[in-house]
C-alpha cells in the first residue's frame, strides 16, 4: 500500500487523497466566490457613497447659487435706483419737492 | 443705569498725555457714559489734581484714590466694581479714544442684542502726536487669540458677562486684559467687530506700545494667560513664548484619532533639489520616516489603466499602513481625493499632494490638533516654495482667490506676527488640508464640478456655510514643489463655477483686511 502525502499530514489511500483535494477545491472556489462578491460589494458601495457625496454637493451648491443670485438681485436694485436718481427728470423732481419735504419735516417734529 | 462704563486704571501717567486722555473721553459725541478712574496711589502728585479737577468739572466722571499701591490687576478691579453701566469698556490712562468712538459702538451694539463682547481697529500716536501703526483686524477669530493678543484695544464687555466670568483675575499683571477677553470670548453669545479707527494707543517710553521688551513680566503673564485657556478648553498643548506678545502652542498626541493621509497620484517624476525623484515614492517615505503622530494610514490614489495597469509604475514600501486604491476615469482631482478618502478608515483625513515633502515630525500632530476645536472645520500648514519662502499662509478672496504672502520668507513674523501664529482664513490650498470624515460627509466631500482647481476653496466656503472656520497654522510646515508652477493648472470653467456659487465673497476678505 503506497503512502501519500499533504500538507496536513499521512493519507492512508489515494482516494482519501482525491477526496481531500476535491474538498479543498470547493472550499477554495467558494472563497474565491465569496471574495468576487465582496469586492462587487465594495464596488457598489464606493459607487452609492460617491453618489451620495455628489448629491449633498448638489444641494449645498445649489443654496450657494441661489444665494449667489439674491446678492446679485440686490446688487442690481441698488444700481438701477441709482441710476433712476441720476436723471435729470429725478433730480428735477427733487428739487421742486425740497420745500415740500422740509415743511413735511417740520410738522413732524411739532 | 449708563450705557457705558469706562475703566481706567491711572498709575503715574505724563500729566500731559493724562490730560489729553481725559479731554478725548469728555469729547465724546454720545453723552450716556460714566468714567470710573482708579488712582492706583500715583507718586506724582499732580495726577491727583488733574483728577479731582476733572470730576468736579463734569460728574460722569468718578474718581477713586486708592490709600496703596495695588497694581493694575487691584486698581482695574476697583473700576470695575465702580462701574454700573450695562457695558464696560478698558482705557489706559495716557492712551486717545476717537471723537465717535461710543457713538459708533452703541451703534453696533444695537444691531444685535447678544452681542456680548467687541472690539474695534486701533492706530498708535508717536510723542509728537503723529498717527502711525494702523492694525485693521480681522474679524472675531479665536484661533489668532489663542496666540497673540490681537483684539485688546478698544474692548468693550457686557457688564453682566464679566460678573458672570468673575473680572479681573490677580496673577496675570501686564496681560491681565488679555485672559480677560480670552475667558470673555469662551462665554460671550457673539462677538462683534467693528472695522473703524476708534482707539489711539499712545507710545511713551517704557510703554508696551513703544517696545515690546518693556514688560517682561506681562510676557510672562501671556503666556500662563493663554495656558489656562487650554486648560479650560479641556485640549492638551503646551504653550510657549514665542516673540514678545505672541505665544505658541503645541498639541499633545495622546488619545489620537486614525488619520488617513490621501495622497492622489500619476506617478510622475521630478527634479526635487537637483535629484530626480519619483514624486509619490519619495513622499510616502518621508512621512513613514518622519512622522511622530502615532496613528495614521496612507491611501495612494494611483492611476490605473482599463486592465487595472499602472500608467507610471511604483513602487511602494512594503509596510500596513499603506494602502492602495486605483482610480481608471479621466482626469478629476476632487474625484480623485473623493475615491481616496472613501477608500480610507480614519476618522481625520489629510489630503495631500504628491509633489510635496515633510522634514518636521511635528508637521501631522500641529494640523491635526487644531481640530480638538469644534468650530474648526478645515485646517492647512504653511506650505513653502523648494528654496523655503513661503508659497501659502493661506487663501484670502482679495481681490480674487490669492496665496497669501506667496514668495515672503518664512523666516519672518511678518505684519503684525501673521506667518507666526496660527489664525483663520477664508480658504486653504489642498496641496495639504485636513479635515473630519464626518464633516467631509455632511458637506457632500469635494465638488467633482471642478476640475482642475477651486475644490479645495469651494469645500472650505462650503464648510464655512455650514458655520466651521477653515484655519491655518505655521507650527506645521510641507514643503510644495508644484508651486512652482503657480497659476499654470487654472482653469476658466472653474473658476466661472466658483463664482456662481460664491461670487459674493469674492473680492473682500475680513480675515486679510491688510493681505499680509
Amino acid at each position: 500500500m503506497s503512502h501519500a502525502h499533504d500538507a496536513h499530514g499521512e493519507i492512508d489511500s489515494l482516494a482519501d487523497l482525491r477526496d481531500a483535494s476535491r474538498e479543498r477545491l470547493l472550499t477554495e472556489i467558494g472563497m474565491l466566490r465569496k471574495e468576487t462578491q465582496f469586492a462587487e460589494f465594495q464596488t457598489f458601495k464606493t459607487k452609492y457613497e460617491q453618489e451620495i457625496l455628489s448629491s449633498r454637493d448638489a444641494i449645498i451648491g445649489m443654496s450657494a447659487e441661489i444665494g449667489e443670485l439674491k446678492a446679485q438681485h440686490r446688487i442690481d436694485i441698488q444700481n438701477a435706483r441709482q441710476s433712476m436718481m441720476n436723471t435729470p427728470t429725478w433730480r428735477a423732481g427733487s428739487q421742486v419737492l425740497k420745500p415740500l419735504n422740509l415743511m413735511k419735516k417740520l410738522l413732524r417734529k411739532k | 443705569m449708563p450705557r457705558f462704563s469706562i475703566v481706567t486704571p491711572v498709575y503715574n501717567p505724563p500729566p500731559k498725555a493724562l490730560k489729553a486722555c481725559i479731554k478725548s473721553v469728555v469729547k465724546q459725541n454720545f453723552p450716556d457714559w460714566e468714567w470710573c478712574v482708579v488712582n492706583d496711589c500715583s507718586p506724582d502728585p499732580r495726577i491727583r489734581k488733574i483728577l479731582d479737577r476733572w470730576a468736579t468739572k463734569d460728574s460722569r466722571i468718578r474718581v477713586m484714590h486708592r490709600t496703596i499701591n495695588g497694581g493694575i490687576v487691584a486698581a482695574s478691579q476697583d473700576g470695575l466694581d465702580m462701574a454700573t453701566g450695562e457695558f464696560v469698556a478698558l482705557l489706559d490712562h495716557d492712551d486717545k479714544l476717537a471723537e465717535r468712538a461710543l457713538g459708533v459702538i452703541n451703534k453696533e451694539l444695537n444691531t444685535d442684542d447678544e452681542i456680548d463682547y467687541l472690539y474695534t481697529d486701533e492706530d498708535k500716536i508717536d510723542p509728537k502726536g503723529r498717527h502711525y501703526d494702523v492694525f485693521r483686524k480681522p474679524k472675531f477669530d479665536p484661533v489668532r487669540l489663542r496666540s497673540q493678543n490681537y483684539c485688546t484695544h478698544f474692548s468693550v464687555f457686557r457688564n453682566s458677562l464679566l460678573d458672570e466670568i468673575g473680572g479681573f483675575h490677580s496673577g496675570y499683571d501686564g496681560a491681565q486684559d488679555y485672559d480677560l477677553i480670552l475667558r470673555a470670548t469662551e462665554k460671550a453669545r457673539k462677538v462683534a467687530h467693528v472695522p473703524q479707527i476708534l482707539y489711539h494707543w499712545r507710545v511713551v517710553p517704557g510703554s508696551t506700545a513703544g517696545d515690546v521688551h518693556a514688560k517682561p513680566y506681562a510676557y510672562d503673564a501671556g503666556q500662563k494667560a493663554v495656558q489656562m485657556h487650554f486648560q479650560r478648553m479641556h485640549i492638551s498643548a503646551t504653550v510657549s513664548k514665542l516673540s514678545p506678545g505672541s505665544y505658541s502652542h503645541v498639541f499633545g498626541t495622546s488619545d489620537s484619532p486614525l488619520v488617513s493621509i490621501v495622497i492622489p497620484t500619476r506617478g510622475d517624476s521630478s527634479r526635487i533639489w537637483g535629484v530626480e525623484t519619483c514624486l509619490v515614492e519619495g513622499i510616502v517615505k518621508t512621512i513613514l520616516k518622519t512622522t511622530d503622530y502615532p496613528n495614521f494610514e496612507i491611501v495612494i490614489v494611483r492611476d490605473v489603466n482599463v486592465n487595472g495597469q499602472m500608467v507610471h509604475p511604483f513602487i511602494l514600501p512594503n509596510d500596513p499602513r499603506v494602502l492602495v486604491a486605483d482610480f481608471d476615469q479621466g482626469f478629476n482631482l476632487a474625484k480623485k481625493w473623493n475615491q481616496g478618502v472613501l477608500a480610507s478608515r480614519g476618522d481625520v483625513v489629510v489630503v495631500l499632494d504628491d509633489d510635496t515633502h515633510v522634514d518636521k515630525p511635528e508637521w501631522l500632530s500641529q494640523i491635526v490638533g487644531q481640530l480638538q476645536f469644534s468650530d474648526i472645520g478645515v485646517v492647512g500648514p504653511m506650505l513653502l516654495l523648494e528654496d523655503g519662502r513661503i508659497s501659502s499662509a493661506g487663501i484670502t478672496m482679495r481681490p480674487k482667490p490669492t496665496h497669501l504672502s506667496h514668495g515672503k520668507s518664512s523666516l519672518s513674523d511678518g505684519w503684525m506676527g501673521v506667518h507666526s501664529v496660527a489664525r483663520s482664513v477664508s480658504a486653504i490650498s489642498g496641496a495639504c488640508m485636513a479635515f473630519r470624515r464626518t464633516d467631509f460627509n455632511t458637506v457632500g466631500g469635494f465638488s467633482e464640478n471642478y476640475r482642475i482647481s477651486y475644490a479645495d476653496i469651494d469645500f472650505c466656503m462650503k464648510l464655512a456655510a455650514q458655520g466651521l472656520r477653515t484655519a491655518w497654522t505655521p507650527r506645521s510646515r510641507v514643503y510644495h514643489f508644484g508651486a512652482r508652477t503657480l497659476g499654470a493648472t487654472e482653469d476658466a470653467s472653474d473658476y466661472a463655477m466658483l463664482k456662481s456659487r460664491w461670487g459674493r465673497y469674492i473680492g473682500s476678505d475680513a480675515y486679510a483686511r491688510n493681505n499680509a
